[in-house]
């Protein structure tokens, strides 16, 4: 008989910047959206912008935090753009991810080929936080590869499921296991050697 | 005994550790087939739970109050990329450029791209454009619009043939 699992989530996140859940809501705003109603679509993608802000500072780091809006806004002008192309009966918040895990990806990738990368943390520790292992951290997750980075952050700072990033980045299922395996221990050992 | 693992059993139990729902004897016998020390798995697994955690104390999102919402930006790109097909589609609607200049294939590609229908077509020179369609035209721009536009290429064919003003001004 197997144990709970103990619970994991030791950050309350905040309510109000989660996107709307999958379901009735974003279906009906989609298809309104697919029938011009500007209105709808605006709420659709609204709920998603704070989520979007956050994984895309997390995707790139403080290093290019100057570029986080503008990355954000042409992932939003892509996604009105293409809004007639999303699966109303399909859940949106994978089609969201995917198109905003390319833009960023791309982006990354674009950044890579013109020389390494070196990343420094800039962001305040909180109140009664450890600001040294904070800085290890977000230092050692954009040391990662970036397939392993995209798909740690979706799980664990974005919250989605396994499936739900699966679907995203249009990867299988266990390679979604596999590579959230290999980033954790790649921390793992990056956090060791550091300290 | 303790037995030294092999990568993949290796990589096997550390999957299960990081499933985090091991039973206690199980633990036991994880630490002992692994070679560790009593207890270590269960540091393997705090290791772990310090990562998880810790990931979720990044950084929110990043404080730019001064900056506008991304959101209300795209918005406004989009209006303004509507407002600028607009214009071109009444500047250029209804007119077929005549003559094979790069600078006019590249205007009238760019027109093209930005999903201005129904307008141009660029040919070699005016008596071509009695002839048949692939004739006379510059047949890469042609084969992107066919292949992008298939209802532009159709509607520009029908006004090839049906034209006889010819205007061979750049609209102002």
């Amino acid at each position: 008989m197997r144990r709970p699992r103990p619970p994991l989530h030791s950050v309350p996140r905040e309510a109000e910047t989660a996107p709307a859940e999958i379901g009735g809501s974003d279906s009906r705003l989609i298809r309104q959206a697919q029938a011009g109603d500007r209105g709808a679509l605006h709420e659709l993608l609204a709920s998603y912008e704070a989520p979007l802000l956050r994984f895309a500072s997390r995707m790139l780091g403080p290093r290019r935090r100057a570029d986080v809006y503008d990355l954000c806004q042409e992932v939003f002008v892509r996604i009105i753009e293409t809004i007639d192309r999303a699966d109303p009966s399909r859940p949106f918040k994978p089609y969201f991810y995917r198109i905003a895990s390319n833009l960023i990806i791309d982006s990354l990738r674009s950044e890579m080929r013109r020389g390494p990368v070196v990343h420094r943390s800039e962001e305040p520790a909180a109140a009664g936080e450890d600001p040294g292992l904070r800085i290890d951290l977000e230092r050692a997750i954009l040391e990662l590869p970036v397939n392993y980075r995209t798909v740690l952050v979706l799980r664990y700072a974005e919250e989605l499921d396994y499936e739900e990033i699966a679907a995203t980045l249009q990867i299988p299922l266990n390679t979604v296991k596999t590579y959230l395996f290999r980033a954790r221990r790649a921390l793992k050992t990056r956090l060791g050697d550091q300290s | 005994m303790k037995k030294k693992l092999d990568s993949l059993e290796r990589e096997r139990l550390l999957q299960e550790m990081a499933a985090f729902d091991i039973t206690p004897d199980r633990r036991r016998l994880v630490d002992d087939i692994r070679g560790g020390a009593p207890g270590s798995w269960d540091r393997e697994v705090e290791a772990y739970r310090n990562v998880e955690n810790g990931l979720r104390r990044l950084p929110e999102k990043p404080e730019h109050p001064a900056r506008r919402s991304p959101l209300r930006s795209a918005f406004e790109t989009i209006e303004a990329r509507e407002r600028r097909r607009a214009k071109l589609r009444r500047e250029w609607e209804d007119r077929i450029i005549v003559g094979g200049a790069a600078a006019m294939a590249a205007r009238a590609a760019q027109a093209v791209a930005q999903g201005v229908v129904g307008l141009t077509v660029v040919t070699r020179g005016a008596a071509q454009i009695a002839g048949t369609l692939r004739e006379g035209m510059n047949h890469a721009l042609l084969d992107g619009m066919l292949a992008q536009f298939p209802e532009v290429a159709t509607i520009a064919r029908a006004r090839i043939v049906n034209t006889t003003a010819i205007s061979e001004e750049e609209p102002a």
